[in-house]
């Protein structure tokens, strides 16, 4: 484009606003009296055109299918513990633009995180030794029965000397008090209660996947030709208040397609329009929409 | 039948789900609703399946790219923000996937696969070609010649129609640089289209 015409900035910012972006009309009168905003103007909407008709790859439907179910699964089982938001990361510019900035901030961490690991691990060591201390000068318990008895094959095995020892027969010192249970017991400490929470949080998470479970097993019931024995299934689902909105949903279209695999096409009807009533955008709409 | 209809009768008193904003569908993501999350894959994965498919040649890559795409919201490692619309973000997840993505051993082997299922047809020749479709692989072949960042610049600005500034956002860049590779790569391909057409 020439570089005289005053316009040029205005067709530069049209531009700028994308493909979708329609020309301003002021733009558009002017390039009937300014031929080189009109050759640059068509060519950009000459490769655009190009461009636009390029066709987008195809997916089959079972697989995208197959996808949502997967996503669904696994928004049900929440969260990543620890989950980095990879796509919002904003790191300094420095940092990205030179990369010895960022291998030294890593060699510092490492140095801080060694340095940090071996403070907590000698404070660990320390509170060790006085805790054998400790157990050292109470008095030993008296040896059961089951302790006293012969040490097993494994305890023999010279390369088990951890078994050997634990199952050696205990002697007691002669004049010592035994110890309560509670001596004994180990000693709940600060860093249990968030081991325990984690456990019971991966419990719950655990817990919500029988419902995908479930629902992977209707579709088997189908692949195996037993619709009658799917509708059940699905209508159980589709029933369920516990099961989220949408997996309900998914349900009922299937329950839908079992019903006319099973010769039920009355049933298949019913559920397909109570489908598309519900859920006139869902996923399977197009399914429901031939099913009726 | 009437048991039919009693199941369709006790169904039918729930509510249908309101019709929510893109905007409300992606926040509501990272909650972990797995409705918010088919839901926005049912919004939004045919944009996100065409974006792709200016980026990467192969099905199965873009299978793969789609599902890892929508993975990352559904894991709760991306999160809506509101700062650009919906697709613009999907668009940004979209191409750090691609940026990251990496043949690993069992993809590559899926790939090998796929490829020896499929039949692999001669190529035509130009001759046999129509013109459409001669026009439309000149077109591919281009875009496949520019350079990653033109690629992903062009694409986004020329092809998918997001302004400069929505398209520095995806990037991570300048609106600036971002209008730079935009030029660079309609340079390269004017002269490698248009010159032939005419």
């Amino acid at each position: 484009m020439s570089g005289a015409c005053s316009h040029q900035l205005e067709v530069d910012a049209w531009q700028r606003l994308g493909a979708a972006a329609t020309l301003p009309d002021a733009l558009e009168r002017h390039l009937l009296e300014c031929p080189p905003c009109h050759a640059h103007v068509a060519e950009v909407r000459a490769l655009r055109g190009l461009f636009a008709h390029l066709p987008a790859i195809e997916i089959e439907q079972q697989q995208l299918d197959e996808m949502r179910f997967l996503l669904m699964a696994e928004a049900r089982r929440g969260p990543a513990p620890l989950a980095s938001a990879s796509t919002e990361r904003h790191y300094p510019r420095w940092l990205r633009r030179h990369p010895f900035f960022g291998f030294s901030a890593a060699v510092v961490f490492m140095v801080s995180a060694a340095a940090a690991f071996s403070a907590v691990r000698s404070d660990w060591e320390r509170e060790q030794g006085l805790e054998r201390e400790r157990l050292s000068t109470l008095p030993r318990p008296r040896a059961s029965s089951a302790e006293r008895r012969e040490p097993g094959p494994a305890a023999l095995h010279p390369a088990n000397p951890e078994a050997a020892a634990a199952s050696a027969p205990h002697v007691e010192a002669p004049g010592t008090k035994a110890a309560s249970p509670r001596d004994l017991a180990p000693r709940a400490t600060a860093t249990s209660e968030p081991v325990r929470a984690l456990r019971r949080g991966l419990v719950a998470a655990s817990a919500r996947r029988p419902v995908d479970e479930r629902f992977r097993r209707a579709r088997a019931l189908i692949g195996d030709g037993r619709a009658a024995e799917a509708v059940e299934a699905f209508d159980r689902l589709a029933d369920d208040p516990t099961v989220d909105a949408a997996r309900r949903a998914d349900a009922l279209f299937w329950a839908a397609r079992a019903s006319r695999d099973s010769g039920d096409a009355q049933g298949a009807r019913a559920r397909a329009e109570q489908y598309l009533a519900a859920h006139p955008n869902g996923w399977y709409r197009a399914r429901a929409a031939a099913l009726r | 039948m009437r048991e039919i209809k009693a199941v369709i009768a006790l169904r039918a008193k729930e509510e249908a789900l309101p019709k929510l904003s893109d905007e409300s569908v992606a926040t509501a993501c990272s909650t972990g609703d797995p409705a918010a999350v088919a839901e926005l894959f049912t919004r939004f994965q045919a944009p996100v399946t065409g974006y792709l498919s200016r980026l990467v040649p192969s099905r199965v890559d873009v299978e793969d790219l789609l599902q890892t795409t929508f993975l990352q919201i559904a894991k709760g490692r991306a999160r809506y923000e509101g700062r650009a619309s919906v697709r613009t973000w999907l668009f940004g997840i979209a191409t750090n996937v691609v940026k990251h993505h990496r043949r690993s051993g069992a993809r590559f082997l899926r790939l090998l696969d796929a490829a020896r299922r499929e039949p692999c047809p001669r190529p035509p020749s130009l001759a046999e070609e129509s013109d459409a479709k001669r026009m439309l692989r000149r077109v591919e072949l281009a875009l496949g010649s520019l350079s990653r960042d033109q690629r992903f610049a062009f694409v986004l600005c020329e092809v998918e129609g997001l302004s400069a500034r929505e398209a520095a956002l995806v990037l991570e860049t300048s609106e600036q640089a971002v209008w730079r590779r935009v030029s660079d790569a309609r340079r390269a391909l004017r002269s490698l289209v248009l010159r032939e057409e005419s």
